[in-house]
């Protein structure tokens, strides 16, 4: 009993040591072709590696060991002024594994989620506030996402769980030293020292789920806020000379940037699952986002330069002696909470023996959370509706190797934000009136062994 | 089992995840009001010998004041006329010069395949009393109806000359608008006309004057009244330097605001958006080496005083001044009075140098100089 007490205490403490949570394309995308293809709405009815994302809790109720794996491909098409915005398409693995026991005689399991993009695990983009960019879509879902996650069930009609989620901050210095030599900048001898510093950051999150009756059941999951800092800071000093002469004078800079990246704000998820019939089931889940909270990945710099002009000397026209720059001025962004219903249908259309095909549909309809955007700030967004569909087969202990099922999902998700137009208060805005909309297509397929 | 889990669950709790990736596409065919920032043009986007940033020079000659006109209606032409003041024969006058990529410009120093520079011809110099004897300035074209109107500046005022072919024009016997008495603000004769037509049809100008930038309206190009509300346009207020923060700097604009360049657009929207670029100034005139630098400021709807941005569009610390602006579907280009230092850094002399907006984009190569102006 020591190594499971030791097993939960360590998920336990990792989750009290958490202090922010999630921010993954999970939320925009969906996770698993099954779950995806039901608009989202699976907090109260899921059991396989995507309880990680959607509902912890979920995961005790896993039949047996889980291996899954899959691929999906979202690709944009929003533009603003009739011109393609050209974000960059999220795509990459999916998968992840279900580990289920017992504990204390009770119903345990383990899970662990992974979404892998194929491009590259993470971006960091800060922008200008005043440079248009579709803020929920641009750069915040180029990300990798990877759970785990432990559930128990004390009731057979109860389940709770919870887990952690990884990611890394930055934090790096960079030091530069040295002669700069105007005449001969092949002269020139600088010294650099790097030093950075990823850290490992986790958030959690928690769920339960409740079954109220033998065909309704309820959830709630809680996923906290996360947030991506990044701070470098650069320090440069050196001479500057022209030839044998030595130097004339000297540069010193000191640059301190901090940036918040990345940023999802935590998430309540209500849920409930309706089993109508043996061969259909609905579900509803709303979650309220904590938008309120957002903080955009705007880089804070603060400079310090200092370059002396040797007294007697003039600079020519056009030359004038640099000067430190004021601090950035981060304008606070107009955004709000939402509530995202989700609402998803699966119905078990042939059952035989061997095999069972689905059919499943969903919808969920994001309401932007970002105000208008009138005045010098461009964080673009729109309302989205996103409408969902999906086939599913499974085979039932398809051979003596394999003596749980096979499954195979596929799904796919068009995403609508309908074109509308920013007017600006300031005539003088240089970036003006615009309007912008697209559409999103979301593709993917999963293959599920059970055992 | 638990040892096998417990097994699990410390490898999985050890991992961590974490990297910087590629950096991807960059955000492409973003909105803009099309007037800057600019940046100058650099190497690659004028011709090898051309000095860059700077289109149209001429050391002799000192072309300054630039305006531009394009000469197609393809939203994708380059192709564009300049009227431009130039100092010839000891006296200002305004010369005209083209280019076929609004770039490349006939009589450049740089045009000199033929051994040196041909000469744009003069179209319009002092003939008439009012004008006095100091010369022409401030050119403002426009076509209207297949005619090019020539506004320009003078000693008595603002004139208006028209032409049909762009190079031979006829004046109008007197001023089209001349200093007003009780336009107590307009301490100077008015000066640096531009013109344009708004889409209901109404002729608008806006000139310099005093310190300040002024506005007339005319139904038809010739009469003009000065709008109530006058100026439309002041300079920022005065900042004391011992109240601002570190690295804060005073209003580029504070000390005078002149040389507004007229360019009325419609939004996306349907609003009338009237956008002008500005020369501002850090003093009042006078002031002995005073910077100045290209301000944007605009209005919604076609009356009404000015917003304007609190930095510069355009600035190179050359004394840059008198902004003309010509847009494509390529972009927009900011032309600019400003000092040229290649010969002599102690006396510059002015020229006409260019600057480019998306400033993230790049021209593509320059065409050849024009053989004829």
């Amino acid at each position: 009993m020591r190594p499971l007490r030791l097993c939960g205490s360590l998920i336990f403490l990792s989750l009290c040591m958490s202090g922010e949570s999630r921010a993954n394309p999970l939320d925009a995308f969906g996770f698993g072709s099954r779950e995806t293809a039901m608009g989202g709405a699976v907090a109260a009815d899921v059991s396989d590696f995507s309880a990680s994302y959607y509902n912890p809790a979920g995961l005790a109720k896993a039949r047996g060991f889980e291996l899954s794996i899959g691929y999906f491909r979202a690709d944009h098409f929003l533009s603003m002024n009739g011109l393609n915005s050209g974000v960059d398409p999220v795509k990459g693995i999916v998968g992840g594994a279900v580990v289920p026991g017992k504990v204390y005689g009770l119903p345990f399991a383990i899970g662990v989620g992974l979404h892998l993009p194929d491009d590259r695990l993470t971006r960091v983009r800060a922008l200008a506030q005043d440079q248009p960019r579709w803020e929920l879509y641009d750069n915040r879902n180029q990300r990798l996402w990877f759970g785990v996650n432990a559930a128990i069930s004390p009731f057979p009609w109860l389940q709770i769980g919870g887990g952690v989620t990884f990611m890394a901050a930055t934090l790096a210095t960079l030091d530069i030293s040295g002669h700069i030599d105007l005449i001969e900048p092949t002269d020139s001898s600088l010294r650099h020292q790097v030093l950075a510093d990823l850290k490992s950051v986790t958030y959690p999150d928690f769920g339960a789920r409740v079954e109220v009756t033998k065909s309704f059941a309820l959830a709630l999951v809680y996923r906290g806020q996360f947030g991506l800092d990044l701070n470098v800071a650069a320090n440069v000093k050196a001479g500057i000379g022209a030839g044998a002469a030595g130097d004339i004078t000297t540069l010193a800079l000191a640059l301190q940037t901090d940036t918040i990246d990345s940023f999802l704000p935590q998430q309540v998820v209500l849920g409930g699952s309706w089993k109508i019939t043996d061969d259909l089931r609905t579900n509803l889940d709303v979650t309220w986002v904590n938008w309120g909270a957002y903080v955009p990945p705007v880089t804070k710099i603060e400079t310090q330069l200092s370059v002396p002009i040797p007294p007697g000397t003039t600079l020519p026209g056009g030359v004038m002696a640099p000067t430190t720059p004021a601090p950035t001025v981060v304008t606070p962004i107009s955004i709000h909470d939402t509530f995202v219903p989700h609402l998803g249908v699966e119905w078990r259309a042939l059952a035989r023996p061997s095999w069972e095909g689905f059919v499943r549909g969903g919808y969920e309809y994001d309401r932007s959370p970002i105000g208008a955007q009138t005045g010098t700030t461009n964080y673009v967004d729109r309302d989205r509706h996103a409408v969902s569909a999906g086939l599913g087969v499974r085979l039932l202990a398809p051979g003596k190797i394999l003596p749980g099922d096979v499954r195979f999902d596929v799904h796919g998700q068009l995403s609508v934000l309908p074109s509308a137009t920013t007017t600006k208060n300031d005539p003088s805005d240089l970036v003006g009136d615009y309007t912008a909309g697209g559409h999103i297509w979301n593709v993917g397929l999963m293959a599920t062994v059970g055992f | 089992m638990t040892l096998r889990l417990l097994r699990l669950c410390g490898l999985l709790l050890s991992l961590s995840c974490g990297t910087l990736g590629t950096a991807g596409g960059e955000p492409a065919g973003l909105p803009s009001s099309g007037v800057g920032p600019f940046r100058p043009l650099q190497e690659g986007e004028l011709t090898p010998e051309a000095l860059v940033p700077y289109v149209f020079s001429n050391q002799t000659a000192d072309y300054r004041e630039p305006c531009v006109v394009g000469t197609s209606s393809d939203p994708t032409s380059t192709a564009i006329w300049m009227y431009a003041v130039g100092h010839v024969g000891g006296v200002d006058v305004i010369v005209r010069t083209r280019a076929d990529d609004a770039r490349s410009f006939y009589g450049d120093v740089a045009d000199n395949s033929g051994g040196a520079p041909p000469t744009p011809p003069v179209v319009l110099q002092t003939s008439q009393t009012w004008e006095g004897a100091l010369g022409l300035s401030g050119p403002s074209a426009l076509m209207v109806s297949g005619q090019l109107w020539l506004y320009y500046a003078a000693a008595g005022g603002i004139g208006l000359a028209q032409s049909s072919d762009g190079l031979t024009f006829t004046k109008q016997s007197a001023p089209v608008l001349t200093p007003d008495a009780s336009a107590t603000w307009e301490t100077t004769t008015p000066h640096a006309p531009s013109v344009a037509v708004f889409p209901d049809g109404s002729w608008h100008m806006m000139y310099g004057a005093g310190v300040s930038i002024g506005e007339a309206t005319s139904p038809d190009g010739i009469t003009w009244t000065r709008v109530e509300g006058n100026p439309i346009f002041v300079p920022s207020p005065t900042v004391d330097p011992a109240t601002l923060g570190p690295g804060e700097v005073p209003p580029f604009d504070e000390g005078q605001v002149d040389d507004p360049m007229l360019a009325p657009q419609t939004t996306i929207d349907g609003r009338l958006q009237v956008r002008v670029l500005y020369t501002g100034y850090g003093a009042p005139p006078g002031t002995m080496g005073r910077s100045s630098a290209i301000g944007f400021a605009a209005r919604f709807g076609d009356g009404g005083p000015l917003s304007s941005q609190p930095d510069p569009v355009y600035t190179a610390s050359l004394h840059e001044n008198a902004p003309g602006f010509f847009e494509w579907s390529g972009g927009s280009l900011v032309y600019v009075s400003e000092d040229n230092t290649s010969i002599s850094t102690s006396m510059p002399f002015p020229s006409i140098a260019a600057g480019y907006a998306p400033a993230t984009n790049t021209l593509p190569g320059p065409a050849p100089f024009p053989t004829s102006p």
